[in-house]
């Protein structure tokens, strides 16, 4: 069964909307800023944040009382829905999948430190999903994915087999993250972190710059998605495990190159069909190498022409939201036909063997684009979304 | 649109539960991961991934060789939790406040990540198809046997590892803390003899802020008993069915309470008076029905303050399959 993208939202370092965030992606340019409460305490306190004022002004009044990761999922979700033109009924009986690494433990430290009522309830740690799922009334499946930093892309997955077995017409599905204080200083302590932030594939890149956000999508099935404006299909998806390391990924590749092939054969395509990489680019060393010698192994000769695009080179590492955000920038590639510029590269690693375009947006040669998300743990997932229509 | 929580169906082939003696004082030690894991390699795993160890060993052991027949790609996993690492998130906080990023132990930093509790069954284990981590309000149990289920019936995977792990939260309120692991072993249905066990569930979600008008009750009321009898659709001996509620006193827990009463008889027996903060006492009453059921089904249903509604059951009956969805 067919799964149709028909909404999109974001909010981001970018900006507010899914527009907002396209233009963003043709500025050629963005960096992280200061965590104020960390400074002093981590060697790197930086993060792609939300800009306060986009901050401040995305949030409607009744979200007043929800943490600030809900709050950016909640306002992802509304833009997303809105954006599908779903009726009342259909978000009524919407299923709900949203992807956190972290979830509220930041608002959970911050509302222990300043004292717990003794009526206080328990406040569980990934409630983002919930949260959603009640300010939106929807009754259907609300499931909580944290996958680390592929929690989204397992997320998308999850909501594409509601779909495909019948469960759910309509699925919201994304993930959502703030510049919580706990992955900051986890990611310091192990010297994963870039002081000069987040540059994928650069020859010299030092690890990782996290950044916040939501990205969410209204995902359909063809009957529900019939008569709808679309961005393209959800055709494909593959999981696999290294079982290798705790944090290292498996040098030998064979999981990354199977969920990569394993998806082009969901879709019902080979690699003659990819117009467009999102990488799961990351900006540590070996992260970037070995999957550029996976998508050499998957694409072929292929992978000269076709042009990858760096989405974390713009808004950081987003962690459980960083698939979402990939998606949400897959359809809108495939919805304006052209891949935008990528930020211009000091020196790309030459071992890092892929088209990188940074001279301006490169026409969609293909409309199939390939996204990849890789986590802690060696969990992968590779999705295919494709310019298929209602 | 009428949402449509569907049944998701597996067959159990391995049971194993790492949880603390009956009656332990809080804060007492009952676990030693020398003794239960082995001398090395697993002093610096959060205590969450180290019961988990423990009750995948035993549930490995007794499923009869399944999952080493199995291709490694074709092995997966996926946990449920809400409070594995929750004390590990509050300590990297403190110190991070108090002395300093450097300060924090390498050891244990990247346990940040709530899905390396469940990863490390992999490396045991070697589940190359995926390891997947879930973690709705007080279901993340139940959330991951469900999708599980659905994964060896849809193919991804010839058997599956799921179900919970917890830690205590050191912020949990009003509940209690949940410390332990339970973990099942399934395989898709068709693949099973005879009377082996089956597992069914299903996931749903009732808006708490629906609760507050009649018709979101109704509404709401509805889509249990729906689920409800999708779950026991053919138990011959439904009458016999041991319910359990895993509720906490929540609106929420109260619809679902009422609805399940309504159905299955005035005498279910209603939740433990003190909620749980976390996701463990539904897998550990599954995986009990499992052990010592002795034939007779077991349903449990768990409903949390936050929305999140699931509905599993344990038979050894032989039921007609596939389940009828609800509508």
């Amino acid at each position: 069964m067919d799964v149709f993208i028909t909404g999109l939202g974001a909010i981001s370092c970018l900006g507010d909307g899914p527009e907002a965030f396209w233009k963003g992606l043709h500025a050629g340019r963005s960096g992280p800023t200061p965590v104020e409460s960390l400074t002093g305490q981590v060697r790197a306190p930086l993060a792609y944040q939300v800009p306060p004022a986009t901050d401040a002004s995305a949030h409607a009044e009744d979200d007043a009382t929800r943490g600030r990761v809900s709050r950016f999922a909640l306002h992802a979700a509304r833009q997303a829905v809105v954006d599908a033109g779903l009726t009342g009924e259909e978000v009524a009986g919407m299923a709900v999948v949203i992807a956190t690494a972290i979830g509220v433990c930041e608002e959970r430290e911050d509302a222990f430190r300043a004292g717990v009522p003794d009526d206080a309830v328990w406040t569980p740690s990934f409630s983002v999903a919930s949260a959603v799922g009640d300010a939106l009334g929807s009754f259907g499946a609300n499931i909580s994915v944290s996958n680390a930093c592929a929690a989204s892309g397992y997320a998308l997955s999850v909501a594409m087999d509601l779909v495909r077995r019948g469960e759910a017409e309509t699925v919201l599905v994304g993930g959502a993250e703030g510049s919580a204080g706990v992955p900051i200083a986890a990611f310091d302590r192990l010297g994963a972190i870039d002081p000069d932030g987040c540059r994928p594939f650069e020859a010299d890149r030092k690890g990782t710059v996290f950044g916040e956000g939501a990205a969410m999508l209204v995902v359909q099935s063809a009957r529900a998605a019939a008569g709808r404006r679309t961005y393209g299909r959800l055709s494909g998806t593959a999981w696999s495990c290294d079982a290798y390391h705790t944090t290292a990924p498996d040098p030998g590749r064979r999981q990354l190159v199977r969920a990569a092939r394993e998806a082009l054969r969901d879709a019902g395509c080979g690699p003659e069909a990819i117009g467009c990489v999102i990488p799961h680019g990351t900006g540590t060393q070996p992260n970037d190498l070995l999957e550029s010698e996976t998508l050499r192994d998957v694409l072929g000769q292929r992978c000269d022409s076709t042009p990858l695009f760096s989405l974390k080179a713009f808004i950081g590492h987003t962690a459980g939201a960083a698939a979402a955000f990939s998606a949400v920038c897959g359809a809108l590639v495939l919805r304006h036909g052209q891949v935008p510029p990528n930020i211009a590269l000091a020196r790309q690693d030459p071992a890092c063997d892929v088209w990188l375009p940074q001279d301006g947006p490169t026409p969609l040669p293909r409309p199939g684009v390939l996204i990849n998300s890789y986590a802690f743990g060696g969990s992968n997932v590779s999705l295919v979304l494709d310019g298929g229509l209602p | 649109m009428t949402a449509r929580p569907h049944v998701a169906e597996a067959a159990v082939s391995g049971v194993g539960v790492t949880l603390p003696p009956a009656g332990l004082a809080p804060g007492a030690a009952w676990f030693d991961h020398r003794s239960q894991l082995g001398p090395r390699g697993y002093k610096y795993l959060p205590e969450a991934c180290q019961y988990l160890l423990a009750a995948a060993r035993a549930a490995v052991a007794g499923s009869d060789g399944l999952l080493e027949r199995c291709p490694e790609e074709r092995r997966g996993a996926v946990v449920g939790t809400n409070s594995a690492v929750a004390e590990l998130h509050s300590v990297i906080d403190r110190t991070t406040r108090t002395e300093g990023a450097d300060f924090v132990s390498p050891m244990t930093a990247p346990f940040f990540s709530v899905n390396l509790v469940g990863a490390r069954l992999s490396t045991e284990h070697l589940l190359k198809g995926f390891n997947l981590t879930v973690t709705s309000p007080r279901v993340a149990g139940v959330e991951a046997l469900h999708l599980a289920a659905h994964e060896v019936a849809g193919g991804r995977a010839d058997a599956v590892l799921a179900g919970a792990t917890e830690a205590p939260d050191p912020y949990a309120a009003d509940a209690l803390p949940e410390t332990g692991a339970a973990l099942l072993v399934l395989r898709p249905r068709a693949s099973a003899a005879p009377g082996t066990t089956l597992l069914r569930s299903c996931l749903l979600f009732l808006p708490p802020r629906a609760l507050t008008t009649a018709a979101g009750r109704e509404r709401a009321q509805r889509t249990v008993v729906s689920a409800l009898d999708a779950v026991t659709a053919g138990l011959a001996g439904a009458d016999g069915t041991d319910v359990r509620l895993v509720t906490d006193g929540s609106p929420v827990a109260r619809v679902v309470s009422d609805a399940v009463r309504g159905r299955r008889g005035p005498d279910v027996p209603p939740g433990a008076d003190v909620p749980r903060a976390g996701s463990l006492e539904a897998v550990a009453l599954l995986a009990d029905g499992v052990s010592s059921g002795r034939g007779r089904a077991r349903l449990v249903v768990t409903a949390a303050r936050e929305g999140n509604v699931a509905i599993a059951m344990t038979t050894t009956e032989p039921l007609p399959g596939p389940p009828r969805q609800t509508g």
